[in-house]
């Protein structure tokens, strides 16, 4: 699904990021890009849709090259959620706002209505439609501006620390987002996070360090290396942590993934 | 002694028509002298109004709010405010558009110049709050806006250290940090509130990374305060949590489950991570045969062990003793 061979990647005028880069992730899965600050996660994702291009080696979406003639295809099959949603917004309501990538690639009115409406109802957000973006709250504005890259039917969703401005509520709202895009719709996810909940949620975690993959695993086994997570700059949620104090311990426990797991794996019923 | 006073205090936006709700009414708060307090409630819930009224940016609709020795009251415009200002320092949401110098010792420099100490003096001040941030002196001849994103919101912070406040008053600061960079901010700032007897107001919505850090926790919800207590109090009350739109801290959520299911107290339960995780060995069966770990109750430690029911340190005294680097996240609190 997409394919990174050899990537090399330096911005003008300063050292080169990625020198030999490679990676491959399939169709459906859930990753999470990990690394320490600098470390190029941000940049790794936009060279997957063209916002950047690398200096050297191949980069392939869907058996499609990223190149510059190739770009605009890819980007029908890529969807780019950024961090701050009020850097997403063009239009004064949001069911224009939904339209515009449509409008772009010409789809005829009616199907752009339908389409807009359908993605609306599943996403719950029909009945902003009228309303000016300006007037949602943080986590609003990332449940339009996803809306308006679900409506192109995109096959890839990246999302670039996009729940990291939104407060507890919001994120865990985008977190059942994601859950349900990836069983629903099977779609690749590839998200920039330092949350520890939506990583532990995902199914593999990529170290991105010093130019290379550093490390490639399940979010779990990343959390157990304490050292490598702290210099992504990542903690494990409480539970977690509480569970690996444990085990250090000498207590027989697995790690757990919250604290409903916890407290049934210290008193089974 | 209250450093702050809010009495039916009540704030409406200028441009709002009178139809509309205030931003903030009838808030009645007394903020004591040398604790860390945690603000916590939704979007919109009036915690960035309050804040903005703690140095006059923001003076009441209603009511009164008395700040140090200054009472600002409905109807009446204060002004010459650099004194309050400078004993009142403001972080707001996005400290980074606080600075605009070319460098970062200019930005550490003007706060304390226009507060009227002298270049040398300011100098001297930038040093010091730039290091209790914990960033490295090789950044002072740095422009502020080629630091990292953690790095640009320490300088701000230390932007605010550098007046040297008595109060200390952060709007969302760990906002877009990474939990890492979050975690070592809470703790400069519990060591401010320690070592140096600042009073520290921080607003968050996230109640798990201030959960052990803070000594008083207030709720806020459509512009009233809902709740103002210490941290047993609020494990007596979780139900105020949801009410005002947050997510109960997974540390809680453990309390209350071990209190139910061992039928002790939470007031006694340990905050610390270690500590908890002795806890849970000898309050389960999990522990025994296993582990060899000595029982809690004869470690000879266990009177240095903060418990949930206590606050997060003792009363804020200068702890000379303690001057030098900071302690590692999971140390138990000096008796």
């Amino acid at each position: 699904m997409i394919r990174m061979e050899q990537i090399a990647f330096h911005y003008p005028k300063r050292e080169a990021l990625f020198e030999n880069l490679s990676l491959h992730i399939e169709k459906g899965q859930w990753v999470s890009i990990v690394g320490p600050n600098g470390a190029g996660k941000s940049t790794l994702a936009k060279l997957i849709n063209g916002l950047l291009s690398p200096a050297a080696g191949q980069i392939q979406v869907d058996g499609l090259p990223v190149t510059r003639e190739h770009v605009d295809e890819v980007r029908k099959k890529v969807g780019y959620l950024f961090q701050n949603p009020d850097n997403q917004f063009i239009a004064t309501t949001v069911r224009d706002d939904i339209a515009f990538g449509l409008e772009n690639r010409a789809i005829p009115r009616e199907e752009m209505l339908d389409r807009i409406q359908e993605v609306a109802v599943e996403l719950q957000i029909a009945d902003w439609l009228d309303r000016h973006p300006a007037s949602l709250s943080g986590g609003q504005k990332q449940r339009v501006a996803i809306a308006g890259l679900l409506v192109l039917q995109p096959d890839i969703m990246i999302w670039d620390e996009a729940t990291s401005m939104l407060d507890e509520r919001s994120k865990q709202a985008m977190m059942e987002q994601l859950k349900e895009l990836h069983q629903n719709r099977n779609m690749t996810i590839l998200s920039v996070t330092h949350d520890a909940e939506e990583i532990l949620a995902s199914e593999r975690a990529i170290v991105i360090k010093n130019g290379q993959v550093a490390a490639d695993m399940t979010p779990l086994e990343l959390f157990e290396q304490e050292e490598l997570a702290y210099e992504c700059k990542l903690m494990p949620p409480f539970a977690l942590a509480l569970s690996m104090a444990m085990k250090k311990k000498g207590c027989r426990i697995a790690p757990v993934q919250d604290e409903r797991e916890l407290v049934n794996a210290i008193w089974p019923s | 002694m209250a450093i702050v006073t809010c009495r039916q205090l009540g704030y409406r936006y200028r441009d709002e028509d009178s139809s509309r709700a205030f931003a903030l009414h009838g808030v009645n708060l007394e903020l004591e002298q040398g604790l860390f307090y945690a603000v916590l409630g939704s979007t919109g819930s009036g915690k960035s109004t309050l804040l903005q009224h703690f140095n006059g940016i923001y003076q009441p609709s209603e009511g009164e709010i008395q700040v140090l020795d200054v009472t600002f009251q409905a109807g009446q415009k204060k002004k010459g405010l650099k004194e309050l200002r400078s004993r009142v320092g403001l972080v707001f949401q996005f400290p980074e558009q606080q600075l605009f110098e070319e460098t970062v010792e200019k930005d550490l420099m003007f706060g304390p110049i226009q507060f009227g100490k002298s270049k040398e003096a300011a100098r001297e001040a930038a040093s010091k709050a730039l290091a209790e941030v914990g960033l490295s002196r090789e950044l002072l001849e740095r422009s502020p806006f080629e630091l990292s994103g953690g790095q640009i919101r320490k300088v701000a912070i230390a932007t605010v250290l550098a007046s040297e406040p008595e109060l200390i008053v952060l709007d969302e600061p760990t906002a877009t940090l990474d939990p890492v960079s979050r975690h070592e901010l809470i703790e400069l700032l519990q060591e401010l509130r320690r070592k140096e007897g600042r009073t520290v107001v921080m607003v968050t919505h996230r109640l798990d990374e201030v959960f052990c850090a803070a000594d008083r926790f207030v709720l806020m919800k459509e512009g009233t305060i809902t709740f103002t207590g210490t941290r047993q109090e609020l494990l007596e009350s979780p139900e105020r949590l949801a009410e005002a739109g947050i997510v109960e801290p997974q540390m809680m959520t453990l309390a209350l489950e071990a209190s139910r299911r061992t039928g002790l107290p939470v007031a006694e339960m340990p905050c610390e991570l270690d500590d908890w995780a002795e806890w849970l060995m000898n309050h389960s069966g999990l522990a025994s045969g296993q582990s060899g770990q000595p029982a809690h109750a004869s470690d000879p430690d266990d009177d240095n062990r903060t418990a949930l029911g206590q606050p997060a340190a003792h009363e804020p005294i200068a702890e000379e003793e303690q001057a030098g680097e900071l302690r590692p996240a999971g140390t138990g609190e000096e008796g």
